[in-house]
Order: C-alpha cells, then structure tokens, then sequence
C-alpha cells in the first residue's frame, strides 16, 4: 500500500514539526541537555533562522520532487550539530538513495531508512507483511512489565481496572448473563461504591494507574449491588460486588502468565483450611487459606462503616507476602492445588490494616446475587 | 414352599445370625453427635458480642477444633475480660485484627 501525494505531505508537515519541536532551543534557566553542553544532534541551538526560513521554502516548493524518486517516504528539516538546518529524506528500507542531490537549493540533504509509515489502525495484512500470525503471537506474549500497566486488549483478569472516579482496583474475572459478557468486581471499585450509574466507564488500567477516560475504556457499569451502610443487627450485607458491560474482545479469561491461568467455571463453598490463590492489582499471584468462615465483620468505606456477614476470612501463607494489599480488591480468589483446583471460591474486597487478614465475598454470593455466571475453564 | 419363599426364609435367617453376632448387650450406646452448627450460634450470639471495639467474629479453627474468633479492633484488656471463653460449648479465640477497610 503507498501513501498519496497528500498523505505524504501530511506527513511532512508532520515531520517538520515534531523536528522543530526536537531543536527547540532551551527554556531560560533550566538544566539538563538543552544546556550549552547539549549532545550535538540532540537539542541544538537553531543558529541561522534565515536559512531555516528557506529550508521550509525548499519543502514547500520542491516535495512533490522528492516524493516522485521511489521509495521516497517523507521529507522534513533537520539540523546539523552546528544548528543549521538540513533536508531529511526517509526513505523505504529497499529503496535505494542513488541519485538524491547532496544538496538542494544550498540546503544540505540527508537520509534515512525508515521502512513505510502507517496510521497506527491500519491492519498487519494491509501493510503487507506476510508474517502476521508470528506477529501477532509475539505481541500477545510480549507483557507489559507490570499488572498496573496498559494491557493489550483483550486484558488480563487480575490487572487494575476501576470506575473512573475511582483510584485503583482490579478486574476480578470475565462473568456471563444469558449470552453477554461482562467484567466482575467489586461496587466500591467499579461502581464508586454507591455513587456510579449505570453506563459509567470502567478504565484499564485504573485511574491513579494512568487510566484514560475514555481511552482506556474497557467495559460501561452495567449493574451493582448496593452497600448498605451501618453496623447495627439489621444490616447484612453479603456482597460487594459490580459488574460492568463488556466483551471477548475487550476483557479475557486468563491471569497475566505468572499466574494461575483460567479460573473454572464450577465454583466451591468456602471451608475453614481451604488453601487459595488470586492475582490482583497491588500484590499479583499469592498464596492464603481460609482461616474463617460464616464471618460477621464491620467494614470502613468512604460512606460510612458497613456490616457484612457470612464473609470468608484468610490468612497469608507467608508471613511476609501478604495474600492482598489496597488496590487487589475486586480480586477473584480461587482453590489452589487439589481436584478443586482454579475453581472460584471468594471475592477479594476488604483487609485489615496491617493487611494480616484478607475479607472476601463467598462468590456463590456474587453469582447468586447478580445472576452470573464465571466465564472459565 | 414355594422358592421364593425358601429364599426369603434363609435370608432372613442369615440376617439374624449376624445381627446376633455384632451386638454387644454390655456396649455402652453413645448417641452419635452432630457437630455444633457454629454459622447459628454467631448467628444467634453476634449482636450481643459486636459491641464497641469487637470487628468481626466467624467461624475457624484453633489446635484442630471448631472454634469462634472474635476480632477486636485493639487490644483492649476490659473488652477481652467482657468476652466470654466458649458460646454454646464453642471455645472462643480472640484475635486483634485492627480495622477492616475496603481495598
């Protein structure tokens, strides 16, 4: 596929500015390379405005000149180390710089290798590669380094996601209804706690995070269960829990690679002992076992102070690795080990203090309450 | 006598035979025990023991055997005092656990 003349002098243009933008010479009073000591070709001192003025002229007048030699992909200014400005040819990786002046109009000529340039949108096959299944197999193994960065759509489970007035969370699990998708978590992570309405946006990765509104959208508040506030006898809230609308290609099944994988769609009740594992925001992969269960517990939120019962309570494996931090809520907490292995037992939602003790939603609870069911193994 | 019914008669009388066999007039009966159903007593005890301080109580295990936790929000010796050591024949652990939060 080749760029139109227009495309190319967009492209130009394009160039042009982002040279200038590069050259810039240093702001007053401030340190760093744009100094006097500034790496030649780096940040440069522009020395000769007269002669910029008439590389841009040079541009103007002559691209379609450039642009009729083949493999001629865009044409812009550039500086030399001394600050005086230079035409830059990009080229094709195949196309030969044969035949391209030295110099035009006393503006000196450089070129580059650049390989063709695309809008980000155009497809692997549209640009002609014939290598695209390998392509595509590379970028879907290839991670961001961490669960609180950008995820390739469609992302993990277990990554940070949250509503958009929210700081941080995690994306529990993909969850059905009938035969539509959504993303499971927590209310006070996908629903602001009782503050969202339905249709808000869910950002992966969360907003303290570097989550985007609405870049980084990947699913739309759907429906939550609200957190009653209080701690007297009569308020018995069993789950906190949201789910927000979505799809295959936005949301996954899977945890990142250092995790436990697939969660199964058969669930488990929580007994005392049971060993568990979850992959969440803060903490990533850890290890816990229930040390509780039928728990009635008060729980702090931004609202007020809410009573939960029937709650599991776990416990870290490891004295030092805690099973959860402040930003795994939402987390899907699943068996470890066993013929019961990866399936769903618990929602993640709530920690003491010191992070000793992991609260979690018995996910029978969660499914029964918003009538889901786990999209898994 | 039909064969059925001889059939009928031997089995009857082999079930006899073992049953004779297998019961101990002089065995003490213990009538088997359910577990304690700990999810009803908190249940039935946990507005009276959250009171001010006490975070949480559930349903666990301590040395092996079912208990109760109660989870206090510091260690407070007149709270712990007012806490009793078994509900219903459950022993009663406490745990200080600090606040739970939302995370």
């Amino acid at each position: 596929m080749n760029f139109s003349l227009h495309h190319r002098a967009l492209l130009a243009s394009l160039f042009f500015f982002v040279s200038a933008l590069n050259a810039a010479p240093p702001l007053p009073g401030t340190d760093g390379p744009g100094n006097s000591n500034a790496t030649p070709g780096y940040l440069v001192k522009v020395t000769d405005l007269p002669a910029l003025e008439k590389a841009k002229n040079v541009i103007d007048a002559r691209s379609g000149e450039f642009f009729a030699r083949p493999g001629v992909q865009a044409a812009g200014i550039s500086w030399a180390a001394d600050g005086s400005p230079v035409i830059k040819i990009f080229l094709d990786t195949d196309a030969s710089a044969a035949g391209i002046p030295a110099a035009v109009d006393g503006i000196p000529v450089i070129t580059e290798f650049s390989g063709k340039f695309f809008a980000l949108n155009v497809s692997c096959e549209d640009r002609g590669r014939d290598d695209c299944d390998v392509i595509r197999a590379e970028a879907a193994a290839a991670q961001p380094p961490n669960q609180r960065d950008w995820h390739p759509r469609p992302v993990p489970i277990g990554v940070s996601a949250g509503h958009v007035d929210i700081t941080a969370g995690t994306l529990g699990c993909r969850v059905t209804r009938g035969c539509h998708n959504y993303a499971l978590s927590n209310a006070h992570v996908f629903a602001d706690e009782n503050a969202g309405v339905v249709g808000d946006h869910i950002l992966q990765p969360s907003p303290s995070d570097g989550g985007v509104d609405p870049d980084d959208v990947i699913a739309t508040l759907y429906e939550s269960v609200p957190i009653v506030m209080g701690t007297s006898g009569s308020v018995k809230n069993r789950v906190d829990a949201a789910i927000a609308a979505t799809d295959a290609s936005l949301v996954g099944t899977t945890t990142r690679t250092n995790g436990y994988g697939t969660p199964r769609s058969q669930t488990v009740n929580p007994q005392v002992g049971m060993t568990v594992q979850k992959y969440g925001r803060s903490s990533s992969q850890t290890s816990g076992y229930i040390d509780a269960i039928n728990t009635t517990v008060l729980v702090g939120y931004k609202e007020g102070t809410a009573r939960f019962v029937e709650q599991i309570i776990i416990k870290s494996i490891d004295e030092v690795i805690k099973f959860s931090r402040a930003g795994d809520s939402g987390s899907l907490i699943v068996v470890e080990d066993g013929a019961d292995d990866r399936k769903p037992v618990g929602l993640l939602f709530a920690s003491s203090s010191d992070n000793v003790l992991t609260i979690a939603n018995p996910i029978n609870f969660v499914l029964a309450e918003l009538d889901i069911e786990i999209d898994g193994e | 006598m039909s064969n059925p019914a001889i059939c009928a008669a031997i089995l009857l009388a082999i079930a006899g035979c073992s049953a004779e066999n297998v019961s101990d007039p002089n065995e003490t009966i213990v009538p088997k025990q359910d577990p304690p159903d700990i999810a009803a007593i908190i249940a039935l005890h946990q507005d009276s023991m959250m009171q001010a301080g006490v975070t949480g109580m559930g349903e666990s295990r301590c040395d092996g055997k079912p208990c109760i936790r109660i989870y206090l929000e510091k260690a407070d010796p007149a709270l712990v005092n007012s806490l009793p050591e078994e509900l219903d024949g459950v022993p009663v652990v406490i745990e200080v656990s600090g606040q739970f939060e939302a995370r």
